[in-house]
């Protein structure tokens, strides 16, 4: 066991863990700072982000209008003092990331351009061409670089949190390149790896976006909030899910049936295809389900087409990436044919529980980004509110880490609950041998969660889902890792995070069953309205050894009394 | 853990590696080995050139044995050397040009380009050479 | 071999550092990438294969690996357009491989920061709006800010293949990026650095980078420009101290 000691810890190398890294080490040049990640920083899911990040820059735009865009986005479940906080720390991050060289695209004077996106009532997503992500992970990264106090653990996998006395302790890693158990103590914790996606077959997510930190800080004690919102993104390209970015539809592409037509005015008759996702990802599914989606090239997937035909002029400069995606990996050219795309996972609304500081309940321990819920998506995430919210809320928790770090001595280690995680490691985990192959089991869980769990649900479907759960949860008792390995053994780490998987679908979908009303990203079938005298509230789950114990806490509301929400 | 040390590192074998590599890897290497040939010939002209301290006769029957026998198979090396010379020489050319940051965009072309007047620039050489030692 | 399967044969290197090729049958209709047969080969035949991968959309730069002798990323190398049914992947050249495909990425990435490859500007800043800079000003240096640090460019490079100090293609082409930025200052930092016999001076030019580059960024031709760069700021420098 080997044991490395930091001030603040990180977990997770996206942005809002690059952003977090540089606030602390920023915020005092004494204090340490590890960022633990199982993957090189840059490998990183955010550097998919495609589209764009909202921002207050212009004069004619204001907070109110971009918190109440977001709030209406969130179909009301958003904590409405959370989101005006949100939008006025989010101009600062822009101009500090270009002033640090994030390319932002520009207007021919110099200054930042914005566009339009999907539910905005102004035009505020700023944007670097289709690479917004990308671009700002890699000025984040760059920014790490300048700072001697950044310690950077690439490749240790975090398979457990320690929590004594309700306040910080320490993670456990295996670390990849030797698998060395590694235990990580610092005084404070900053919880950022992402979202939990890959639960799912079809989704736009990097295959590493498994729910690693909401699964080790639910088993930890700490509450999951709003898990069952989870996003689909109307436009994966089929067969991959391969991300085709929103700002498709927003610079003016199409979606076509199968006759050709476009059929977004039955569903959002003014925003037509600019209407948030969760409403498109449903109009494409009502489509399909009515017999007019396209079943060609791709085997038994249906889907519908996205045409860009008509402004083949602009793709070059504004959507260069998703152009040369359509070429490269289903040799299309959108500039003369249509796009195939379905309804893919793209956003854990949902994750650990933290206040409007992005403290967790449990002392020393924060988080930012997708990998937790504030909540300012509530039930649907409007497309461009995720960068954004990385940087926010990423230097914020990054400098209450900080501020945490200086004011705390180093907890001594609770080596129990070290020795007790290795051994489960080592002499459970790696000794298992009852034949089940964790792939298998993963694929299992991903088509069941899709069939059972998507875009649509019922009670019935959902139920049928959680017994699939539960017989994967007993097949997972029975797996046998193949690759005895000491060095980079990725067939232990799929172990874990299938692991991981189990636990979190089976919040995602008992949370489901209990929400019996439909609201923003989770749409119940046998209960199509929304249901405000019930359920305008935060789901809370709460670990146990019987599964999730759930709870639920109000939502704040400021401003913007629920309304029915049209577009 | 031990330290697993092999490597995958080719090392200077590497670059005689030419199967689906572009024409700046040939142009590369081919730029070091006639580098190196040019400098063998250099010092076995001064060799050659040394033996004018043993008077003009011994000198002038050297260069008589390489160039009308029994040494004459010499020519062919002497081409050969020419070769290298007008390729290197070419080459080298472009490279200084690219440094100066002129023909980055063309590389290929003008790789194409310097090589193939310099092998008409050799061919007329080695015609006038012809001429020379013929007569 | 049937005519529904490719075959992959994959370098293999276990724990005691013994190297092999193993080779599998992966049907033709379940797999459209090289990575994508990867998964499937460990997904259905051998768990003990590993690998990295990440985002699939050669953005995050994770898979690069060498596929039929060229530096590739395997998640956007169409098998179908190799032209072969035979797949062979080996690990990238000139790392230090830690097991199958997996190579040791952390001297890319010491090489990588050396050139302190961020924005460097003077005095205090104020972040309270951006630094204008024009669609002009940012076409000077968009292509090499395109870089994904894969790594790719290093395994074709002959030089970094026999000398081990030289920083390489990336690592350059990034400096580049930084001095082609308006909004930075801090060219003169890294010319000190880059300018020497393991910097600019190391490239002969080979362009290997640029062929297997997989986003364009042509670092062949960033070092030139650098090397342009370097030599007006020794000039600039030497006649500087004359005065």
């Amino acid at each position: 066991m080997q044991i490395i000691k930091e001030d603040v810890l990180i977990l997770g190398g996206g942005m809002a863990g690059l952003r977090a890294a540089v606030a602390a080490a920023e915020y005092n040049k004494n204090i340490s700072v590890g960022l633990v990640s199982k993957l090189y920083p840059l490998r990183s899911h955010s550097v998919s982000a495609e589209g764009g990040t909202s921002a207050v820059l212009s004069p004619k735009d204001n907070f109110d209008l971009h918190s109440y865009d977001t709030i209406k986005g969130s179909d009301y479940l958003a904590d409405q003092d959370a989101v005006e906080k949100f939008v006025r720390l989010v101009p600062e991050q822009i101009y500090t990331t270009d002033h640090w060289g994030c390319p932002w695209s520009r207007n021919p004077d110099g200054t930042i351009s914005q566009r339009d996106f999907g539910g905005l009532s102004y035009p505020r997503a700023t944007f670097a061409a289709d690479k917004t992500g990308f671009h700002v992970m890699q000025t984040l990264f760059s920014r790490a670089l300048k700072y001697d106090n950044i310690h950077i653990y690439n490749e240790y996998f975090a398979t457990s949190l320690i929590v004594e006395n309700n306040s910080f302790n320490a993670i456990t890693t295996i670390n990849l390149k030797n698998s060395e158990y590694t235990v990580f103590q610092g005084k404070s914790l900053i919880f950022a790896a992402g979202g939990a996606g890959r639960l799912y077959q079809f989704s736009t997510y990097a295959h590493s976006v498994s729910g690693d930190g909401d699964a080790i800080a639910y088993r930890a004690g700490l509450p999951l909030k709003d898990l069952e919102f989870i996003q689909f993104h109307p436009t994966g390209l089929v067969p991959s899910g391969i991300l085709i970015t929103e700002a498709a539809r927003s610079e003016g592409g199409y979606l076509l049936n199968n006759e050709g037509k476009r059929f977004m005015e039955k569903y959002a008759a003014t925003k037509l295809e600019k209407a948030p996702r969760d409403i498109v990802s449903r109009a494409i599914m009502w489509e399909i389900e009515a017999g007019r989606g396209v079943k060609g090239k791709y085997g038994d997937t249906v889907y519908v087409n996205l045409d860009l035909r008509h402004m083949a002029d602009i793709l070059e400069e504004k959507l260069p990436m998703i152009t040369d995606i359509a070429k490269r990996f289903n040799g299309i050219d959108p500039a003369e044919e249509l796009i195939p795309v379905r309804p893919a996972t793209h956003y854990t609304m949902g994750g650990i529980h933290v206040n409007n500081d992005t403290e967790t309940p449990v002392q020393g321990i924060y988080g930012a980004g997708e990998n937790v819920c504030i909540s300012i998506h509530g039930a649907n995430r409007l497309g461009s509110n995720s960068t954004n919210e990385c940087l926010a809320f990423g230097n914020l928790a990054g400098v209450k880490a900080a501020e945490y770090a200086m004011s705390h001595s180093m907890p001594s280690l609770n080596n129990d609950k070290a020795k007790a995680e290795e051994t489960r490691l080592w002499d459970d985990l790696m000794k298992r041998d009852g034949g089940e192959n964790v792939a298998k089991i993963r694929e299992d869980l991903r088509i069941s969660m899709d069939a059972n769990v998507g875009v649509f649900r019922t009670e019935d479907g959902i139920n049928n889902g959680i017994r699939n759960i539960k017989a994967l949860q007993e097949r997972f008792k029975k797996i046998t890792i193949g690759d005895k390995s000491k060095v980079f053994n990725l067939e232990l780490e799929w172990a874990l995070e299938v692991g991981f998987m189990l636990d979190l679908a089976e919040v995602i979908a008992k949370g489901a069953v209990l929400r019996k009303e439909s609201r923003g990203g989770h749409y119940r079938k046998d209960y199509p309205e929304r249901d405000d005298a019930n359920f305008l509230k935060h789901t809370m789950a709460t670990y146990s050894t019987e599964g999730p114990k759930f709870t639920y806490i109000p939502v704040t509301i400021t401003k913007w009394k629920p309304a029915p929400r049209v577009y | 853990m031990e330290k697993n040390t092999s490597e995958s590192k080719e090392g200077i074998l590497g670059w005689a590696k030419f199967k689906g590599k572009g024409v700046g890897y040939f142009g590369f290497t081919f730029q070091r080995v006639s580098g190196v040939v040019i400098l063998f010939y250099l010092y076995l002209h001064y060799t050659v050139l040394s033996n004018l301290l043993h008077g003009q006769a011994t000198y002038n029957s050297i260069v008589q044995s390489i160039t009308y026998g029994p040494y004459d198979l010499f020519i062919v090396f002497d081409i050969l050397l020419a070769l290298v010379i007008f390729y290197h020489g070419a080459n080298g050319i472009r490279l200084a040009l690219n440094e100066m940051g002129i023909g980055l965009k063309h590389n290929k072309a003008f790789f194409v380009i310097f090589e193939s007047i310099s092998m008409v620039l050799l061919l007329l050489f080695l015609y006038y050479a012809w001429l020379f030692v013929a007569a | 071999m049937s005519e529904k399967n490719y075959e992959f044969v994959v370098k293999r290197k276990d724990d005691n550092g013994k190297e092999s090729y193993s080779s599998y049958e992966v049907p033709k209709d379940k797999i459209s990438t090289v990575l994508e047969g990867l998964i499937y080969i460990k997904e259905n035949f051998d768990q003990t294969l590993s690998f990295r991968y990440s985002c699939r959309m050669e953005i995050c730069g994770s898979c690069g690996m060498e596929v039929n002798g060229k530096p590739r990323t395997a998640c956007s190398t169409i098998v179908s357009q190799l032209g072969t049914d035979r797949v062979k992947v080996d690990p990238m050249k000139h790392y230090e491989v830690i097991k199958d495909l997996v190579v040791d990425m952390d001297p890319f990435f010491t090489k990588y920061s050396e050139g302190l490859p961020y924005i460097i500007r003077e005095g205090e800043e104020d972040y309270s709006s951006e630094i204008p800079q024009t669609p002009e000003q940012f076409k000077e240096y968009e292509q090499y800010s395109m870089c994904i640090k894969c790594g790719l460019c290093m395994a074709a490079c002959p030089i970094v293949g026999s000398d081990e100090d030289y920083m390489g293609p990336a690592p350059l082409a990034a400096v580049l990026r930084y001095n082609k930025d308006n909004r930075d200052q801090g060219s003169k930092y890294r010319l000190e650095i880059v300018d020497g016999d393991e910097g600019t001076s190391r490239c002969h030019f080979v362009g290997e980078c640029t062929e297997v580059c997989p986003k364009g960024v042509d670092p062949s031709f960033a070092i030139q420009r650098l090397r342009m760069q370097g030599v007006r700021y020794e000039l600039g420098k030497f006649f500087r101290r004359r005065k």
